[in-house]
């Protein structure tokens, strides 16, 4: 059977820093020796754990078909691409842009949690409007890579939607 | 009460329901729709990635009281009780129920055990109406706390019952 390169990644929320990769492949081809893995930003410079020298990640054959990487400080829209390797050449490769807005997401839950629990913060001019605010930037950012606006679009809503966390003085 | 997949969809179609009644100059809260797509959109995510760090069915009755009485009419509309419009095509009839009594005076709480299990869709203190309607927290001003639970309907420490004062409530 030919093989068909394909992967996924994902971020959880018990562990929302690692940024998680299953290759989904099938098939397979004998000269691929080991996989690399590139998480481009959105200024075009890569996402890398704290060990590495390179612009890339290795992603060897004997790791199995599912990683993580400790990279995920904030939230990220990036480009991965996984390749699929011989010793020195591409024989395969595959793109994907993703949101990883977990963070932001968790936080907006929290102010949902303290706004349970006291009702009235709702009506306050300060905690609508940046809870809306927080709300439609995730919102942007999601959609953005879920209809091909880009990187760079999604960062931008990521980086407001980072604000409002870094600051909690809006809301409270 | 609804699932929590039921008032996600229960919020959403009261946003429009809302819009609909401020255009009719019937709604005053102008930030109810903003507040309702808000909160779904969140319950909607807590729902599909299982976060634990809110109380999912806490959250889900919060949103569906944000919703008041536009619920009743959300419901009808997207099958799932409420007015059926038209029975054969889909649909269970919910019989709103009317209970009343009278508080003993200092008290803040008066129990309908005939209540208990029911979703509460309004209530009034000697004939006028009640404030907000929440479901956890604390109530203040002229807000009420119904607990499905228990049946149990509490107002604000500052606002205590009068000896005989009139309490009345409708539930579904």
């Amino acid at each position: 059977m030919p093989f068909t390169q394909n992967f996924a990644a994902s971020q959880v929320i018990s562990t929302p820093n690692l940024l998680i990769l299953d290759d989904t492949s099938t098939g397979s081809d004998a000269a691929i020796t080991t996989r690399r893995v590139y998480m481009q930003k959105s200024d075009g410079t890569y996402l890398v754990e704290s060990d590495t020298t390179t612009n890339y990640e290795v992603w060897s054959l004997a790791t199995g078909n599912t990683i993580s990487f400790n990279v995920l400080d904030k939230d990220y829209a990036l480009n991965i691409t996984v390749e699929w390797r011989d010793d020195s050449n591409v024989l395969y490769s595959k793109t994907v842009t993703y949101c990883f807005s977990t963070y932001a997401k968790i936080y907006n839950t929290k102010l949902s949690k303290a706004q349970i629990s006291t009702p009235e913060r709702l009506d306050g001019d300060n905690w609508l409007s940046t809870k809306f605010a927080l709300n439609t930037y995730i919102r942007a950012a999601d959609d953005a890579i879920s209809l091909g606006a880009g990187i760079a679009i999604a960062q931008l809503s990521l980086n407001k939607a980072k604000y409002i966390i870094d600051n909690p003085k809006l809301v409270y | 009460m609804p699932t929590t997949s039921d008032v996600i969809d229960i919020a959403k179609v009261s946003a429009s329901l809302v819009i609909r009644d401020i255009e009719l100059g019937k709604e005053t809260d102008l930030n109810l729709p903003k507040k309702l797509q808000m909160e779904a959109d969140i319950l909607e995510w807590v729902d599909d990635v299982n976060y634990t760090g809110i109380n999912l069915v806490g959250f889900t009755e919060y949103v569906y009281g944000m919703c008041g009485g536009y619920a009743y009419e959300a419901e009808g509309i997207i099958g799932t009780g409420g007015i059926v419009v038209n029975p054969s095509s889909g649909g269970s009839t919910r019989t709103i129920e009317q209970y009343s009594k009278f508080a003993s005076g200092g008290s803040t709480t008066i129990t309908f055990s005939e209540a208990i299990d029911k979703v509460l869709l309004y209530a009034s203190r000697g004939g006028i109406d009640v404030g907000e309607i929440i479901f956890s927290g604390v109530p203040t001003g002229n807000q009420v706390r119904w607990d499905t639970n228990t049946g149990v309907l509490t107002v604000a420490s500052t606002v205590p019952f009068q000896t005989g004062e009139f309490v009345r409530i409708l539930v579904i």
